[in-house]
């Protein structure tokens, strides 16, 4: 194994795009690649687009795309001799998701002759460790949740836990060309390279916080990719399109995203503090910036993320284009309301809290609700009617009930019955299972690795550690 | 805010009242981080409803900054506060 006990100068880290499926031009690789990457690093995954992904275990991104992105990167990386690191596998991070980028691998491997060895990452939960971590009191609520308890627990779909640099790190000093984790912090995926080549943490998990959204820190955010080089004073960042620029504000400004607080973030291992941070414009399009700072966290605290069935949906949809329906609206609502209530529990027997609905007016105020100051009159509107109840035969039987309503209902001052506009026969869709994330808890753990599995594949060859 | 103008115009708007008030939300639970560097006014506060949850009718929270967005400014404050 070659001399790694003095640190390198820098290192470069090459990041094409925020989310692994999303695309990217094969010149921004090609363009990493002669900055000097010594890691590419992206995420596969994310919370943002809500639970159901936890719930289900399935991924958010499609087949096609999430394998076109990763044969270019496989070859990038296999060509340059360098890692590559994927954090978040199939959007939640459970072992489904590994499995299915890992099956995507293997197979791009095998069909391109690319000789890597895989490494995967588990970073799914069992029930009942849980439950003994929770009743040795490990277990913390962040605000502003509940503490924890074990029906919760037993609730969930699917538990993950959300790793940090060091499971990451392991993988590449056992040998991983290619790392597969779980659910991982944004920021772990590019830092872990960077920490394990000594970089000081400050700049190195700044660094990575800027840099994991890919081109949302510069000037064009659908431009894709980004490159930092991380020192042991600071660090740099430009865009790998070379019509794009990182400008200071723009650097500056990411820390303002997806975090309460633009000053602090908090990791497991610790806190990334950028108050003193500075930001300079070294040409058009790179900043530099120094000042980064990390403190380590007295505990090592895991964030569990978790995502339960709280109920099963079915969705209808109706047009609205009678002005003399429209001009009282807000009535209309409430009448439909009422009415289907009542319907619901003459005809089915369900009293209010075994079910639920609601009704949205777009084109109104459904996106704003009661937010909504003084909404004008429409010239049209669509209604939605989301059911909810605790199977789907009693969702759909509510929305059967629904239909004339949303096909007939009149003004209580009209004395006749309107016609309005479905938009499809049948007028309802059965959505299935409904998710919630219910979990916001982290756990106390005594080493960074213990809630993680990590599954290497036998390779010949030195390793990049 | 695009300058050093228009950010203090923001800078002085943006209350805790105005924004517990746009969005029906506890004075107690809102930060707001003023950064001039920035010409940026940062407001943060927990989500009302539960990503997901049957009420949600905005699962990214995209269109949540309109409110705010269409609070006018006075007209006397437009060529200064």
């Amino acid at each position: 194994m070659p001399d790694r006990s003095r640190p390198p100068d820098s290192v470069g880290i090459l990041v094409p795009t925020g989310m692994l499926g999303a695309g990217f031009s094969p010149e921004t690789i090609t363009r990493g690649l002669s900055l000097g990457a010594d890691v590419i690093a992206v995420d596969g995954g994310s919370t943002d687009s809500g639970p159901y992904y936890l719930g289900t275990g399935t991924a958010k991104t499609t087949k096609g795309a999430v394998r076109r992105d990763l044969r270019l990167l496989l070859v990038a990386a296999s060509s340059a001799r360098i890692p590559l690191v994927v954090g978040s596998c199939g959007t939640s991070g459970t072992d489904s998701g590994v499995n299915w980028v890992a099956d995507m691998v293997n197979a791009i491997c095998a069909e391109d002759g690319l000789d890597l060895t895989i490494a995967k990452i588990f970073s799914e939960q069992h029930v009942d460790q849980l439950i003994a971590q929770l009743e040795r009191g490990r277990i913390h609520a962040l605000p502003p949740s509940e503490p924890l308890d074990a029906a919760t627990l037993r609730g969930c779909a699917h538990i993950v836990a959300m790793m940090g640099h060091e499971p990451i790190e392991q993988a590449l000093r056992e040998g991983a060309d290619v790392v597969l984790a779980g659910r991982a912090t944004d920021t772990a995926v590019s830092a872990a390279f960077a920490l394990m080549r000594g970089m000081p943490p400050g700049p190195a998990w700044h660094a990575a916080k800027i840099i994991e959204c890919g081109g949302q820190c510069t000037t064009n955010p659908a431009s894709g990719g980004v490159f930092a080089r991380i020192d042991h004073r600071g660090f740099t960042v430009e865009p790998l399109d070379p019509d794009a620029a990182c400008t200071p504000t723009s650097v500056a400004a990411h820390m303002l995203y997806e975090t309460v607080n633009p000053y602090t973030m908090r990791e497991p291992g610790g806190t990334i503090t950028v108050a003193d941070a500075r930001y300079t414009a070294i040409d058009e399009r790179t900043v530099r910036v120094e000042g980064s700072r990390f403190e380590p966290a007295v505990q090592y605290t895991v964030k569990l993320e978790g995502a339960a069935v709280t109920g099963y949906e079915t969705v209808s949809f109706t047009g609205i284009r009678d002005p003399q329906i429209l001009r009282s609206i807000d009535e209309w609502a409430e009448f439909f309301d009422k009415t289907l209530t009542e319907r619901v529990e003459s005809v089915l027997e369900l009293a209010v809290g075994s079910w639920g609905a609601d009704l949205r007016l777009y084109g109104y105020n459904a996106i704003l609700g009661e937010l909504e100051q003084a909404p004008a009159t429409p010239a049209e509107v669509g209604v939605m009617l989301l059911v909810s109840a605790q199977d789907q035969q009693t969702a759909t039987a509510i929305s059967k009930l629904a239909n004339p309503l949303l096909l007939h209902l009149p003004l209580p001052t009209m004395n006749y019955l309107p016609s309005l506009a479905f938009a499809t026969s049948p007028a309802h869709i059965d959505r299935g299972a409904a998710y919630e994330f219910v979990l916001n808890h982290v756990v106390d753990v005594d080493s960074p690795t213990e809630m993680f599995r990590l599954e290497l594949t036998a390779r010949k060859g030195p390793s990049h550690a | 805010m695009p300058d050093e103008q228009t950010y203090r115009i923001a800078d002085a708007l943006i209350t805790t009242e105005l924004v517990s008030e746009l969005y029906h939300v506890a004075p107690a639970s809102l930060q707001i981080f003023r950064i001039p560097d920035l010409h940026v006014v940062k407001v943060s506060f927990p989500r009302p409803v539960v990503q997901g949850s049957l009420r949600d009718r905005d699962m990214h929270a995209g269109q949540h900054h309109v409110p705010l967005a269409n609070v006018v400014v006075p007209s006397a404050w437009r060529t200064a506060p």
